[in-house]
């Protein structure tokens, strides 16, 4: 058969993505993660949790201000950030993700007022089930995002929304299991720790299901050889092992030391960040690759 | 005043103009001689800037892909027999006479303003929109550069800017169809290759010329987003090719990347419920 001399390579493009998202990604589930565990702490056990609720809400709306900075910078013309609201899409998840993190904005801003103002705990508890809802949802539309589109390896991943719900709350978890650990509150600490526990192995369960995708369908698309797909398949290994299934130890050996506590935190947290990083790339590394002779 | 006008004005929704009859471009790369007056008119009249002059050591395309600021590129492919060492006789040889000759590919690539275009569903500020030709436009005054049309795009067509950060693509000629002219591409095409018109007048036409090639014996011709298929819409930019789409940087069978978007949902959600359920057991537990 005749050789083709100059195929071309992948059809698509990448998305002008890189380390502002990467950063969106990380302080927006840091933001609704934390604001959602904290929801259900002070919803369901108000008088024990009040103390590390009031901190956690403190700490929500600097990370969703930053989390806008980030989003805004990353735009081509970032003066035109407000132009997102002059429509509402639910089939574009941006659009929905978008509405979703005004509104968190502003009930987090509320409850950082409430928390500052030392307002009473009804007020605290309103706040929360008014935000539920927006944080859950807003903890997980970007893994929507990212597998609605047309890009090698994420288009694949339809558990990716599922996955970052549970990584989202998983980060929420570890906030608060570092916020208990500050204000020295063993009891919230456990309660924490032991919640952070079984998310974990929830998250687990739900990344094991995108490598089962992995395998199948290549994740780099159909130009991935083998080198590439074992390559992807051990950088997925060691997310699963270093930041969640470390965690999950420590954790179950944990005896209530503060410094453990906040060690698990940063394993999490930092695991959460290397692989949300790695996950906006994986358009960028598609296209680096060499083309295979089968085209795409 | 200034201020808040910037502010406002991507807000006003004037009266959308009558709905026209539906228009786009056949491209019958049987046709094609690669001469780039496409690329050129195109870059003339919507007063794109240069990409730069570079060798590419891809055949005799300069070019590379359509971008933000390149809305036609021509596709060169060269299909040639691979060097052999010469056989002893010639029943030896494995390869016929007609592919020793081999052949060239070319096509005029642009974008395939999709019946169900992906790019218009992401577009989070209704900057893109299906205009009264029914072709896909960008609204230069409403983008702000999101990107998510890019990811968004299965052909790998629209793109950001760097200039000014915004994204672009071909518009099909909007300004000059407003005027009833043919869009430049088109009127500078000297072979026929590149052929505007009301859509339905296009695809009778591309079905009768695929017919007169079946009938001088021309083999593997096909027509490329013509009709749907059970995962993409037709397309309003279509192709008669001469070999498989991936040959000429085409995705074989494109997949529209909302076509999940109600099981990813609906995935998430069931996660966000399952983690609920055990957060909130975990607090209402006598254990802790």
């Amino acid at each position: 058969m005749p050789s083709d001399a100059f195929l071309p390579g992948l059809t698509t493009k990448a998305p002008p993505w890189h380390g502002w998202v990467t950063a969106d990604l990380f302080l927006l589930s840091m933001a609704s993660g934390t604001f959602t565990i904290a929801s259900l702490f002070v919803l369901l056990r108000p008088y024990e949790m009040e103390g590390v609720v009031r901190a956690a809400l403190l700490l929500v709306f600097p990370l969703m201000a930053a989390d806008l900075v980030c989003l805004i910078a990353d735009l081509g013309d970032p003066m035109r950030f407000h132009h997102m609201l002059r429509t509402f899409k639910p089939r574009s998840p941006m659009s929905l993700g978008v509405w979703t993190i005004s509104i968190l904005s502003a009930v987090t801003f509320a409850g950082m007022v409430a928390a500052l103002l030392d307002l009473p705990l009804t007020a605290l508890r309103a706040i929360a089930a008014a935000g539920i809802v927006p944080s859950l949802v807003a903890g997980a539309y970007k893994g929507v995002l990212f597998s609605a589109t047309a890009q090698p390896g994420w288009r694949r991943m339809r558990w990716l929304g599922a996955a970052f719900a549970l990584s989202t709350m998983a980060m929420g978890a570890a906030a608060m299991l570092a916020i208990a650990a500050f204000k020295a509150d063993f009891s919230a600490a456990r309660i924490s720790r032991f919640i952070l526990m079984w998310l974990l192995v929830l998250l687990a369960l739900g990344v094991r299901r995108l490598m089962g995708r992995v395998r199948t369908a290549g994740h780099l698309g159909e130009a991935a050889d083998r080198d590439s797909m074992v390559r992807t398949s051990l950088h997925y290994t060691m997310f699963i092992v270093g930041g969640i299934g470390l965690p999950i130890v420590l954790c179950a050996l944990s005896s209530g030391s503060q410094a453990l506590d906040f060690l698990i935190a940063a394993i999490v947290e930092a695991g959460a960040l290397a692989s949300r990083h790695y996950l906006v790339m994986i358009p960028h590394r598609a296209h680096a690759a060499p083309v295979s002779s089968s085209g795409t | 005043m200034g201020l808040l006008e910037d502010l406002f004005h991507p807000f006003r929704r004037p009266k959308p103009p009558p709905q026209r009859a539906a228009t786009g471009f056949f491209t019958d790369t049987t046709l094609c001689i690669g001469c780039k007056a496409c690329e050129v008119a195109c870059k003339q009249w919507n007063q794109l800037p240069s990409d730069g002059f570079t060798f590419t050591g891809a055949s005799y395309d300069n070019t590379g892909s359509l971008s933000g600021t390149t809305w036609r590129h021509v596709v060169f492919v060269e299909q040639f027999p691979e060097f052999r060492a010469a056989p002893a006789s010639p029943s030896e040889s494995t390869v016929s006479p007609q592919e020793r000759q081999g052949r060239w590919l070319m096509m005029s690539d642009v974008c395939k303003h999709c019946r169900d275009a992906p790019c218009e569903t992401a577009c989070p500020t209704g900057a893109l929109i299906v205009n009264e030709f029914s072709n896909i436009y960008v609204q230069n005054d409403i983008c702000n550069g999101c990107g998510y049309c890019v990811a968004a795009c299965p052909f790998g067509v629209i793109a950001r800017s760097p200039l000014d950060g915004h994204a672009h693509k071909c518009t099909l000629c909007y300004d000059r169809q407003r005027d009833d002219l043919v869009p430049a591409c088109a009127k500078a095409c000297p072979t026929g290759s590149i052929q505007f018109g009301p859509i339905d007048l296009l695809r009778r036409r591309a079905r009768e010329r695929l017919e007169e090639l079946d009938r001088r014996g021309i083999i593997g011709a096909s027509l490329y987003g013509d009709s749907p298929s059970a995962s993409y819409s037709t397309l309003n930019a279509f192709f008669l090719l001469l070999d498989r789409p991936e040959r000429y940087g085409l995705p074989n069978d494109p997949e529209r990347p909302q076509i999940h978007l109600k099981g990813d949902y609906l995935r998430a959600v069931l996660a966000s419920a399952i983690a609920l359920a055990l957060v909130s057991a975990t607090l209402l537990s006598h254990a802790f």
